[in-house]
């Protein structure tokens, strides 16, 4: 099976999501964070309390209530 | 669970004097080997989890991006058990618990017997430590089929023995071989007749014919019932004589109680205490001394943990102390003597089936003891079977001593 080098966001309930092939973190604070992914879509991830784990590489793992996410493609940013 | 509660892990807390920019450093820290859990912004400082051996690295990234880092707290079995290094009392209990581990797991710690009936416990356990199996012995060393077959051919009661273990629990079962049981055959042509000298009070005749009539004497060996039956035509035939034979008889003893004796009186008491550990004794207290002849009993209480017998146990060993000295009565206590033997002989040989009448009691006093000599009347069954073909050599049956019939 090839290996997906696009980015892939797995979303649990609103305590828990996972962003795959996570190039770089723009912004980061308890209620708000945002990351740009390998494939240049941008997530912005807003919520409380929000804890960030390194779980594997290119992956971050972000815990707390979520509130919102907004994805913006190439160039909306 | 995300984290390992077991693995170390330790806390930090970075933040800048200096309005550095966080944000680089979490890119750096991402793109490093560095693991972290729990990344949380809280009043502009960073806080999260590492590996414990990442900290180091932790720090110097952090000092690369003019960071301070602060370790916050320490997590997991190796910070828990650190603490507790030098505390060797732990650490020796823990390594004898390993020890008694490896020991007990290859000890037998109790021997469960079942399937005996006759054969009792103490002597099954008796074979079962000729064999090599007891409390204690190791369970690798035994070879049950081997003291299966010793033990079925050193008891002849015993038809068959199963040995298994469960663990350190040996199990022991045993089938005991019946006896033949003795036939009564109740076909044989037989007579009935009298066991002793009596009268004859009671007759109940079931089969065969009455000789004596009732008030009659008989003396010992009179046939009281025959096989031998007339008909009157003339004709004899055989049968197995039955019935009830109730005589009165008489029966002499004699008693006789020394006015200077030897006996065995009680001087004392001596205890010991043992931790008895696999059969092996430790005695911890002794109280009094054990000299002379003494009586022994002893009390054993295994260490039991809910139902669970460890081969551990406290015995009280308890010696009570006789010494043999020289008692002198007067005739009167030897009397009482008798009077408590004569009652004790009523109890043991003259009751049941048999009902003392009377007695007469006659005492006589000599110089070194007082005889008592007590005349029985017994009323009683006194029939016994006696068959009529078979070979009798030497018949009398010997007679108890000191036992005369009147």
């Amino acid at each position: 099976m090839a290996a997906y080098n696009g980015s892939q966001i797995v979303i649990c309930g609103n305590t828990y999501l996972e962003v795959e092939n996570c190039k770089r973190i723009m912004e980061y604070n308890d209620i708000y964070l945002k990351v740009r992914t390998t494939d240049g879509i941008i997530a912005e991830i807003w919520g409380s309390g929000l804890r960030l784990s390194d779980y594997n590489t290119n992956g971050i793992a972000v815990r707390g209530n979520i509130s919102s996410i907004e994805l913006h493609g190439k160039g909306e940013e | 669970m995300y984290f390992n509660s077991l693995r170390s892990r330790t806390g930090f807390c970075i933040y800048s004097e200096s309005s550095a920019d966080l944000g680089k450093f979490i890119n750096s820290l991402r793109n490093s080997p560095i693991q972290f859990y729990g990344l949380t912004f809280r009043r502009d400082k960073l806080y999260g989890y590492v590996r414990s051996g990442n900290y180091e690295r932790l720090e110097r990234l952090a000092s690369e991006h003019s960071l301070i880092c602060e370790r916050t707290e320490e997590r997991g079995i190796y910070f828990v058990t650190k603490g507790y290094h030098l505390r060797f009392g732990i650490i020796a209990g823990f390594l004898l618990s390993l020890i008694m581990l490896w020991v007990m797991s290859d000890r037998v710690t109790r021997i469960d017997i079942g399937g005996n009936e006759r054969v009792t416990e103490e002597e099954l356990l008796s074979l079962l430590r000729d064999t090599g199996i007891y409390v204690g012995s190791r369970i690798s060393d035994i070879d049950l089929r081997a003291a299966e077959r010793q033990i079925v051919g050193m008891d002849k009661d015993i038809a068959w023995v199963g040995i298994r273990h469960t663990g350190s629990r040996v199990v022991v079962e045993i089938d005991e071989i019946n006896p033949i049981p003795e036939m009564e055959r109740s076909n044989t042509p037989c007579n009935i007749v009298a066991a002793r000298d009596c009268q004859i009070k009671q007759v109940r005749v079931y089969s065969g014919m009455l000789i004596p009539m009732v008030g009659d004497s008989v003396r010992k060996g009179d046939v009281i019932i025959s096989g031998v039956v007339d008909t009157k035509f003339g004709r004899s035939f055989y049968v197995h004589a039955m019935g009830e034979i109730t005589g009165v008889y008489r029966e002499k003893m004699t008693f006789s109680q020394p006015l200077h004796d030897t006996e065995r009186i009680h001087t004392g008491n001596a205890v010991k205490k043992a931790v008895s550990i696999f059969g092996k004794r430790i005695v911890y207290h002794r109280e009094g001394k054990v000299t002379g002849e003494y009586e022994y009993y002893e009390e054993e209480a295994p260490l039991r943990i809910g139902k669970i017998t460890f081969p551990i146990s406290l015995v009280t060993m308890h010696y009570s102390l006789t010494e043999e000295v020289t008692v002198t009565r007067t005739a009167e206590e030897a009397f009482r003597l008798c009077e408590n033997r004569i009652k004790n002989y009523e109890e043991n040989f003259l009751s049941g089936d048999v009902t003392v009448t009377d007695r007469e009691i006659v005492r006589k006093d000599s110089e070194n003891a007082v005889t008592v000599t007590v005349v029985f009347t017994v009323e009683g069954e006194v029939g016994t079977d006696h068959s009529i073909f078979a070979k009798y050599e030497g018949r009398e049956q010997p007679e108890a001593p000191k036992k005369e019939a009147d």
